[in-house]
């Protein structure tokens, strides 16, 4: 007992604490206030300000930093003595010498952790002669900013870039008086722009540029959110003033996020308040799409759905729903087609998490997962398999690097570019694309002829890796489903399941590649689901789901999504989604979307699929709608409305209910808090056996003679559609680039910046070219979601490891 | 009482208070002189350097007035200074508290003496900052006489004083 806590007496009062505790913390624990400036709870004591000092006995005969002092049996503590406060008082007016007080028009006000100190200690003037320094305020990136005058040389932003982040990209330059902070090497910024700099800082010297003057800290309304952008799910707090988003920052310490987000979390939020957004629901008139009211629009589509159903059956029927959009939204919309239009040609379009979950789920059964984020941190050995998931998944990849560097993880990397993960890692390989299902059924032991020629991966390397598998309690393989495994999902799913079945401590943790798309697998957004992901053909889960909805659920399952566009296909519900752009054939997709007798598209932005519709409805996005997303972990994140929607847009929900009612089936829902309920209701997750069968996988092929083999993921700064529409994100990154290694730039004398074409069987794309370092040799990297610039113009099936020209133009 | 005699008494009182010089005045054509402690809408201050407002857009102001009065939107200039995009201020909800000018650091917002709130449209009353430097502009002639105790409103205000 006694050694798991220590007892000690602060102002007279005993207080008893875990051993290892700080003595700050023990003050914090019974409600005792100190002040502090360079303490935030998600890093590492450091003791740069000495504001926390406090009269610790038995110690030294002077004030101590509370917050770097371990709490120790028998101490007693004085936290509120005169001498105390006088030195509090001088620390701050010391900092006051170069501090310009300009908080009127400083960013910071309000939140400042120096303007509260100022206050709370009564001081109007510094005594000391001020003397500013004489740096001005200088731009970092294109959305950091520093006003060296104000920085009070805390330590956190360096601390939190290194300790949370992993990049390490700030840091003291020069010394004594003249220190200041500074990027390594003092020139741009190219770090992973993820603003926790800014958001630790504890004053107004580390500042947004989007929010440089845009509102005053205390005039937002700040609304706890979840993260649109990855499947992280990261908390958010929205803030927001006058109907418009202004800021996204992090909201609390708790799962997933543990206090950080990225560049997309904490910066791409401006596509909420875009002027492309779809105010209004349009309808095609003489072949044009123009605005409508609500209620017209409403006629059209229930008409037209009407008249499909009497003349074609709900066969001819179909509805998509999305993973950008929350579970209520889709749990709607299946509910509207089974049960209400009386198909079950259910769909979404995310199909790397799809695949791979139900391709665990056929070997492993539904034991597979989800997992929660602290089963994959506290593995002995974590494996990155395929995408850089610090691109993909940046949260997470900074909380491997974490667990990797403090907690002794081992970290093997087998991504097809150099990562941020590589300093972290024990073993670090670059695995060709397209070889990554067989590097996995390597490390299971299967035996791989010609490993190294089809991988890239030499055989000690591999048996580096294999051994620490092997010799591992537990082994968390964790990979991207983002568009790298088009057409291989199944595959590299059946690698990860080969080694779960060869080693009895792997846990597997596909990362879905959008917000929900956990969601919509969970919640059985596909021909052959029901809610819970339960099987269709599960007579019981049937029943329940009628019950629930009070109509019968059709026995038959659905069409595959290309067999219903090319087949029977009459009318088509669109929520949130690009089906035309996405498709692997836009061209046959668009002509299949043009015969059909009503096409709706429900979205936030126009697309290929808007433009091909009869009738367009303005959908809402995250901050304008209550839900909530599933994550990675199955975990839900919560929305909650920080604006109304903007226009005549209503939450996606809300519209396809009004669908349903002016078909004449009302659902009685007002708010998502009833189907919150009902979808809860019916998640019964089943239980699978499973196969429990490995199985061979191929379909790695050895490396071009000639050419170069396509890699294609996610960037950092993309994301969506949505992601596109941000400002702050297409600034860093606005176009579309093709990243190649040094080496091959020169030896095809390719310049940074040039055009290059890059041509397959499949077509060719023209774009620019970026000298990479972290592109391996023979290697070209594209990234997704520019449709200008598509991977899968290249090869519309498996982009990613087909072979490729680079030529100059 | 005689007959009749309230209506003599009524008569009298009419030819007496008809002779005198009216209380009213012709407004708009005749303005009266008032007090220079009268409590008028808010103006501002011209900045002698910008020639605009001198507002830096803390949004101190906004925050302060208890009625939602102020909305100041802002950016960022070129230089990286904050700019104040729209200063608006709505006179028909204003309870002239003067909280705002107690708030403003720069003193940018100044107390006037303008009374002239007639307008035959509500939302003349929404003015921004450039009329609310003519406001504090128009309103020389009063600040004048607070400081020297002469011109208009002294003589109100020094018969106020004396009680
Ligand atoms: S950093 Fe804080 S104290 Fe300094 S000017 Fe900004 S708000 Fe004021
Ligand atoms: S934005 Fe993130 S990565 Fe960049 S310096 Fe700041 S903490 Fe580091
Ligand atoms: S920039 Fe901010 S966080 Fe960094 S040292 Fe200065 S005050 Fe501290
Ligand atoms: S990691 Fe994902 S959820 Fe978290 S902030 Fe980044 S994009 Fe958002
Ligand atoms: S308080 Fe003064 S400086 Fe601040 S916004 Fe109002 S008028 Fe401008
Ligand atoms: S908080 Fe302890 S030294 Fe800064």
């Amino acid at each position: 007992m006694s050694s798991e806590t220590v007892t000690l007496t602060i102002d007279g009062q005993e207080v008893q604490v875990p051993r290892g505790a700080t003595v700050l913390q023990a003050c914090e624990s019974i409600g005792v206030e100190i002040p502090t400036l360079c303490t935030d709870p998600r890093l590492k004591p450091y003791g740069a300000c000495r504001m926390c000092v406090v009269e610790v006995q038995p110690g030294p005969p002077r004030p101590t930093a509370s917050c770097t002092t371990p709490a120790g049996d028998g101490m007693t503590v004085v936290t509120d003595s005169q001498s105390i406060k006088d030195i509090r008082k001088h620390v701050i007016e010391l900092q006051l010498q170069h501090h310009p007080l300009d908080c009127p028009y400083c960013d910071q006000a309000g939140t400042c952790e120096l303007q509260d100190e100022v206050f709370d200690q009564e001081i109007f003037q510094s005594p000391y002669e001020t003397v500013p320094k004489a740096h001005p305020e200088e731009i970092l990136n294109e959305v950091i900013l520093i006003n060296h005058n104000r920085c009070i040389l805390c330590g956190r932003c360096v601390r939190m870039c290194d300790e949370q982040i992993g990049v390490r990209a700030l840091d003291f330059v020069e010394r004594a008086v003249g220190t200041f902070i500074a990027p390594a090497q003092h020139e741009f910024m190219d770090c992973e722009r993820c603003g926790m700099c800014i958001e630790t800082c504890p004053v107004g010297a580390l500042l947004s540029r989007p929010f440089k003057h845009a509102a005053r800290s205390w005039q937002t309304e700040k609304t706890a959110s979840t993260c649109p952008h990855c499947a992280v799910g990261c908390s958010l707090l929205v803030e927001s003033r006058h109907g418009s988003v202004v800021r996204t920052r992090s909201n609390g310490l708790e799962e997933p996020d543990r206090g950080i987000l990225c560049a997309k979390g904490f910066f791409g939020h401006s596509f909420v308040n875009s002027g492309e957004r779809i105010t209004e629901p349009l309808v095609r008139r003489n072949g044009a799409l123009q605005p409508a009211s609500w209620s017209e629009a409403l006629n059209v589509i229930s008409a037209g759905l009407r008249e499909v159903l009497d003349a074609h059956g709900p066969q001819a029927v179909g509805v998509v729903g999305s993973p950008n959009t929350t579970n209520e939204d889709n749990y709607t919309l299946q509910r509207f087609a089974r049960a209400v239009l009386g198909t079950n040609n259910v769909y979404s379009q995310s199909s790397g998490l799809h695949a791979a979950a139900r391709t665990l789920r056929a070997v492993l059964g539904s034991a597979a997962g989800p997992r929660s984020q602290s089963e994959l941190l506290e593995s002995d050995v974590i494996l990155v398999v395929g995408a850089d998931i610090g691109q993909t998944h940046n949260v997470v990849g900074a909380h491997v690097k974490q667990a990797a560097r403090d907690d002794g993880r081992t970290l093997l990397v087998a991504t097809r570019l150099a990562s941020g993960l590589d300093d972290f890692a024990t073993v670090a390989a670059r695995v060709r694309p397209g070889a990554e299902a067989v590097l996995l059924s390597a490390l299971a032991g299967a035996d791989i002829p010609n490993m190294h020629a089809l991988t890239g991966i030499d055989a000690d390397t591999l048996t580096a890796m294999r051994s620490r598998v092997q010799a591992a309690g537990t082994v968390a393989v964790v990979w991207d489903t983002g568009v790298w495994t088009l057409g291989k999902a199944e595959a590299i799913a059946q690698g990860a399941a080969n080694l779960a079945l060869a080693h009895d401590g792997v846990k597997l943790f596909p990362l879905p590649e959008r917000a929900n798309a956990a969601g919509t697998f969970l919640l059985g957004m596909a021909p052959d689901l029901l809610p819970g992901a339960r099987p269709l053909s599960d007579d019981e889960a049937r029943r329940q789901a009628s019950d629930a909805w009070g109509a019968p659920v059709p026995a038959e399952p659905g069409l595959a999504f290309d067999d219903f566009i090319d087949g029977p296909m009459q009318a088509l519900y669109v929520m949130g989604e690009d089906v035309v752009g996405g498709s692997a054939n836009p061209q046959g997709a668009q002509a299949a979307l043009e015969r059909a007798r009503l096409v709706v598209a429900q979205d936030i932005f126009m697309n290929a699929t808007t433009e091909a519709a009869d009738v367009v409805l303005p959908g809402a996005t995250f901050a304008e709608k209550g839900g909530h997303f599933t994550n990675f972990e199955g975990r839900l994140g919560r929305l909650a409305p920080a604006i109304p929607p903007v226009g005549k847009a209503r939450p996606d929900w809300e519209i396809v209910a009004r669908v349903s009612a002016a078909m004449g089936a009302d659902f009685g829902w007002r708010s998502h808090e009833p189907i919150s309920t009902e979808l809860a209701g019916l998640m019964q997750r089943p239980s699978l056996p499973g196969s429990r069968e490995s199985a061979a996988v191929n379909g790695a092929a050895p490396a071009p003679a000639d050419g170069f083999v396509l890699a294609t993921e996610q960037h950092l700064y993309t994301a969506g559609v949505s992601g596109r529409r941000a400002d702050s994100l297409t600034l860093m990154l606005p176009e579309a680039v093709a990243e190649l290694n040094a080496g091959d730039a020169q030896r095809l004398s390719i310049a940074h910046g040039d055009r290059i074409r890059l041509s397959a069987d499949g077509g060719e794309v023209n774009l620019k070219a970026l000298v990479a370092d972290r592109v391996p040799p023979g290697v070209v990297s594209l990234p997704d979601r520019f449709l200008e610039a598509a991977p899968r113009q290249l090869d519309p099936r498996a982009p990613d490891g087909a072979a490729v020209r680079v030529h100059k133009v | 009482m005689p007959l009749g005699s309230g209506v003599l008494t009524g008569l009298k009182t009419v030819l007496m208070v008809g002779r005198r010089k009216p209380s009213t005045v012709m407004y708009p054509e005749h303005v009266r002189d008032i007090g220079y402690r009268f409590r008028g809408q808010v103006g501002m201050r011209r900045d002698e350097v910008t020639g605009g407002m001198t507002c830096v857009g803390c949004g101190l102001c906004e925050t302060a007035c208890p009625n939602d009065v102020i909305r100041v939107d802002t950016s960022e200039n070129a230089d990286g200074t904050r700019f104040v995009d729209r200063y608006l201020f709505d006179v028909g909800r204003c309870v002239f508290c003067y909280f705002c000018i107690e708030a403003c650091p720069v003193d940018a917002l100044q107390r006037t003496h303008d009374f002239h709130l007639v307008t035959e449209d509500r939302r003349g009353l929404l003015i921004d900052g450039q009329k609310m430097i003519e406001i504090y502009e128009n309103d020389q002639a009063y600040r004048e006489a607070e400081q020297h105790n002469i011109g208009p409103g002294a003589a109100i205000a020094n018969w106020f004083e004396r009680g």
